[in-house]
Parts: C-alpha cells; structure tokens; sequence
C-alpha cells in the first residue's frame, strides 16, 4: 500500500449538488414553465377564437338555410350593418357579415355600402338551432388568415415545455451522479442486481455490487458484418428546422413591422422604434437566407457510407465504402475527414454555450477525379495514442466522418457521420 | 474528530485490471452505512459530470473500522486531458449520516497513464 494520505479531499459523488444551485435550477424552471405556459395558453386561446372557431364555423354554415333579407339603415353609433330577416312571421335583425372575428369581414365603408344599399333584398344564412344567429356571406374571407398568426406563439409554448421536460429528465440522469435506485440501493445494501465476480471485497461478507460504466465487456461487443452509418443531420432536417426557426421569428418581427409601417403610413412615424427594429429585420432576412440555402443542399447527392466494423478499437482499423445516391458531377472535390472532437457545454449565468475543440483531424479521401468520387473504398486507421468516444450529459469525445463535396456556384455537400471509438483491443 | 484514509495498492491502473484498497475510518459514532464508490468525474471548461461506477457497501460499520477491498476495473472510458476536458477517477468512500468522506484520486489508461490530448497538426 503505498498510496497513504489522511488528510483526503471529501467525495464528489456525495456533495456535488449545492443547496444554492437546487434553488436556482427550482427557480429557472419555474421561470421557464411560467414563460411557455403564457406563450401556450395565449397562444393557444387566439389560435382557437381567430382560427379554430371561424373556420369551423364556415364549415358548419355549409348546412344553414338560405333565407331573405333586407338590408336596413345602420343606426348611429351600432353596427355598420344591420339585416333583417323573416322566419315563421317572426322578424330577426342581423348585424354579422362573416365569421370572420378580427374586422367581421366587412368590405371597406364605400364598398359596404354599393354591395349592400340600404332597402336592398338579398339573402342570409341562418342558424337552425339559433335563429337569431345569421350571416350575409358564409364562406372563407382573407381576414380568416389572421388565425394563423397565433401559430408562432402556441410552437414557442410547445418548444418551451420540451426543452423543460428534456432539461428536467436530464438533470435527474445526472443529479448528483447516483441514480436514485442506486442511492437507494447502496444505502439499504440490498442486492439490486447480479452478484458480478469481478467486484469483491475482502474482509466483508457477501459483496453487492453495482456495475454501470458503459465500459464493461457486453458494450463492447461489436456486430459482425458492416454496417450503414447514420448521417448527424440531413439537409431536409437542417431546412426545416431553419424554416420552423424562420416562420417563428420573421412573424414576431413582422407584427411589430406591421405597427411601425401603420403608424408612418398614418403619417405618424417615429425613428426610434424603426431604427430599433432594423437588426431584427436583418437578422429575419438572414434566417431567410439560410433556409434558402439548406433548401437547395436538399437537391444536392447524398452520400451514403458502410463501415465493415461498428465500434472501431483505438489503434484498429476498418474498411471504408462509400456512394453517392443522386448526380455526383457537380462535385469538383470530395474530401472525407476522420475528425476527433472534445465537446464541453457550460452554463454561464442563465445562458448554455457549447465549446468545440479539434484534437485529430486526417484525410482518409481527397480526390478530384469524379468516377472515384462517385463510388470509392478507403482503409480508416484510428490512432492508437489518443481517446476513445466518450459521452457525458456536458462532455463529450466525437469522433466522426465528415463528407465535404465541393460545389459551385452552390451549397456544397457536407454530412457527418458519426463512429464509435473504443478503448484498445 | 473524523478521519477517513483510502489506500490504494498504486496510483496508476490499466483499464480491465485488479486494483486493491483498503479503507478505514475512526468516528465519534457508530456510522449507519459505508461504502466505497468507484467515480468518474470531469472537469475543464464543461459544467462537471459525474458517475458513479461501482459501489461497495461496508457492512456493519463500526465507529474505528478498516476494510479491504479488490475489484476490477472497467475497460474505460480513460483518464484523459484535453485542452476543455479531463477525465479523472476516484476512489470515494462515503459514511452516513451526514456525508462524512473522503476521496483519493486514480489513473485509468492505456500503459497506466492518463491519455493528452494533443492536435499534432497545431504543434507542427
């Protein structure tokens, strides 16, 4: 025994969560809840009174009967339009153009007022389980578009609940670092599981042991035969989380572009709030700009890649093909990259941020001529003085494929393939 | 007072191997539970992730005890430094009530050395 020291530093494993920090994760998820339940339960009640309800109601209006009316005089101060109509001998007064909620569909006042003169016969639609409940027009009008616009608010609330529930289920994979059923269990020191040979202890007497590090002989038993590997993200993943990220924002921007641009139109615009505007306006037009981007990367060929092995040992090797499904022949290079990356994401404040740093990087392919682009093998060599794959909730050791084709004059190729490296044979 | 000693046969492992340790404690009173844990844990720029990996339970603890203990360790992952995280393992023995501990420090890897991290490519 020649490791001796009595003045050891307290475990980790037992003191890894302060009171403070409990507090202030209680306190960010309240925080959290609060703000997606507002944007979700706002969100969803416009979305049901702009959109849901009139549009269900223009479907059900498909069955009211079609009835005679005349238009009257609007009186002063009430409603631009007022109806009468006559059912059984019993005279109803309807003031409703559409089921349009926002402006109730009405045309401008000239226009009003040629389409319906006062005195003219035409025809309503009348509720039959509510007579008193009519319209002039019972079909879609363009002011039933606004019933989109809640959309953005209600897919915040709905982001906001799954970042809380994934950022919750995650804090209690890791909490202090002891599952709870393996607190519970090495606290009662009941038998949880295998009495596992490898683990014993002299001295004491039937041993429990728990054994959970992803490292134990039955994770590192590859699959025979080659295997496809998985792209991290497709270009259609990428366009559509751009175009999702896209509509949320230019909508919100472009209500409060809409106020502005009334208010200069009225003649009683300000600078400040325009000049305020401006970097969100372009920030908009970027997120624009991208989804653009990934749409066309959409058309380009997608490069799909076997690997004779699925978990590659340090200092190991594996053979390499790959394809392309689609037209390789816009692509004037192909380079294919073995990448190892260290990951480590931290908070600071109330802010995440991720760091990436580089520590392999070697070409297994870099070619020009396009029929060994098109279709190709290659022999991946993993170093052997290096780290393995290693993934923890903050910190992680990538190691990855990445596929780089040259284009131009447009988005160039570029998928990543991640592989799994293990610890020596 | 408490006193808590983690002994280990070396300081330094390969992974998949044997490692030996003996733990004692002295303590004003008779502890309800012990046990030693076999943890890794990360540090660098990354918030800290931890894991325990094995745990011993000590049973039958007494105020002035000591226990030996042998147990293989797992093929990985290695102890490592790079320029954002390390790697580090330890040994951490943890008496109830009131989290009384201790911890001693270990080396898991390939030649029984920590793994640098280093991008050749930068240093030429």
């Amino acid at each position: 025994m020649s490791d001796y020291d009595s003045s050891l530093p307290p475990a980790l494993s037992a003191n890894s969560s302060t009171d403070m920090s409990k507090l202030f994760g209680c306190f960010m998820f309240l925080f959290g809840f609060l703000f997606s339940s507002i944007f979700f339960v706002v969100g969803s009640a416009m979305f049901y009174l702009m959109g849901l309800s009139p549009w269900m109601s223009v479907l059900s209006a498909q069955s009211w009967q079609e009835t005679p009316c005349v238009i009257l005089a609007p009186e002063a101060g009430g409603p631009k339009l007022r109806y009468s109509y006559d059912i059984n001998g019993r005279e109803f007064i309807g003031t409703e153009y559409s089921f349009d909620k926002m402006n109730g569909g009405l045309p401008a006042e000239n226009d009003l007022r040629r389409e319906f003169p006062v005195g003219a016969n035409t025809v309503c639609y009348v509720d039959p389980g509510d007579l008193s409940n009519a319209v002039l027009h019972r079909g879609f009008v363009a002011g039933m578009l606004w019933g989109l616009f809640p959309i953005p608010f209600l897919l915040v609330g709905l982001i906001g609940y799954i970042v809380l529930f994934f950022a919750v289920r995650n804090r209690k994979s890791i909490g202090s670092g002891l599952s709870p059923s393996l607190a519970n269990l090495s606290s009662r020191g009941e038998t949880g599981g295998p009495d596992r040979p490898s683990m014993r202890a002299s001295s004491v007497t039937a041993v429990q042991t728990v054994s959970n590090s992803d490292f134990d002989d039955e994770d590192l038993i590859d699959e025979s035969g080659p295997v496809t590997l998985t792209v991290e993200s497709s270009p259609l993943g990428k366009f559509i989380g751009t175009l999702i990220f896209a509509v949320i924002w230019n909508s919100i921007v472009g209500v409060f572009v809409f106020l502005i641009g009334s208010e200069w139109m009225n003649g009683k615009g300000e600078w400040f709030p325009t000049l305020f505007m401006i970097p969100f306006v372009l920030i908009g037009l970027g997120v624009i700009g991208a989804a653009v981007y990934f749409f066309l990367a959409t058309f380009n060929p997608t490069p799909v890649m076997t690997m004779s092995r699925r978990l590659i040992p340090l200092a190991g090797t594996a053979d390499l093909n790959w394809e392309f499904a689609g037209n390789t022949r816009s692509i004037r290079n192909l380079r294919i990259v073995l990448k190892g990356v260290e990951e480590a994401r931290y908070t600071r404040g109330t802010d995440t941020y991720t760091d990436t740093e580089t520590f392999y990087e070697e070409d297994v392919f870099n070619a020009t001529d396009p029929t060994e682009i098109e279709v190709g093998s290659a022999e991946l060599t993993i170093p052997g003085d290096t780290m393995h794959s290693f993934s923890a909730s903050n910190n992680k050791i990538k190691w990855s494929l990445e596929v780089q084709g040259d284009i131009p004059l447009w988005p160039d190729v570029h998928a990543v393939f991640p592989i799994r490296v293990v610890p020596h044979e | 007072m408490s006193q808590l000693q983690i002994e280990t046969d070396y300081s330094a492992y390969y992974p998949g191997g044997e490692l030996r340790a003996s733990v004692s404690w002295q303590l004003a009173e008779i502890p309800d539970s012990a046990e030693l844990r076999l943890v890794w844990n990360t540090s660098g720029k990354g918030d800290r992730d931890l894991k325990v990996v094995h745990v011993v339970p000590l049973p039958d603890p007494q105020a002035k005890d000591e226990r030996n203990v042998e147990l293989t360790l797992p093929w990985g992952p290695y102890s490592f430094s790079g320029k954002l995280i390390s790697l580090i393992w330890a040994l951490e023995l943890v008496l109830q009530p009131g989290n009384v501990s201790a911890r001693r420090e270990i080396t898991i890897g390939p030649e029984a050395r920590e793994v640098i991290l280093i991008n050749k490519a930068e240093t030429i």
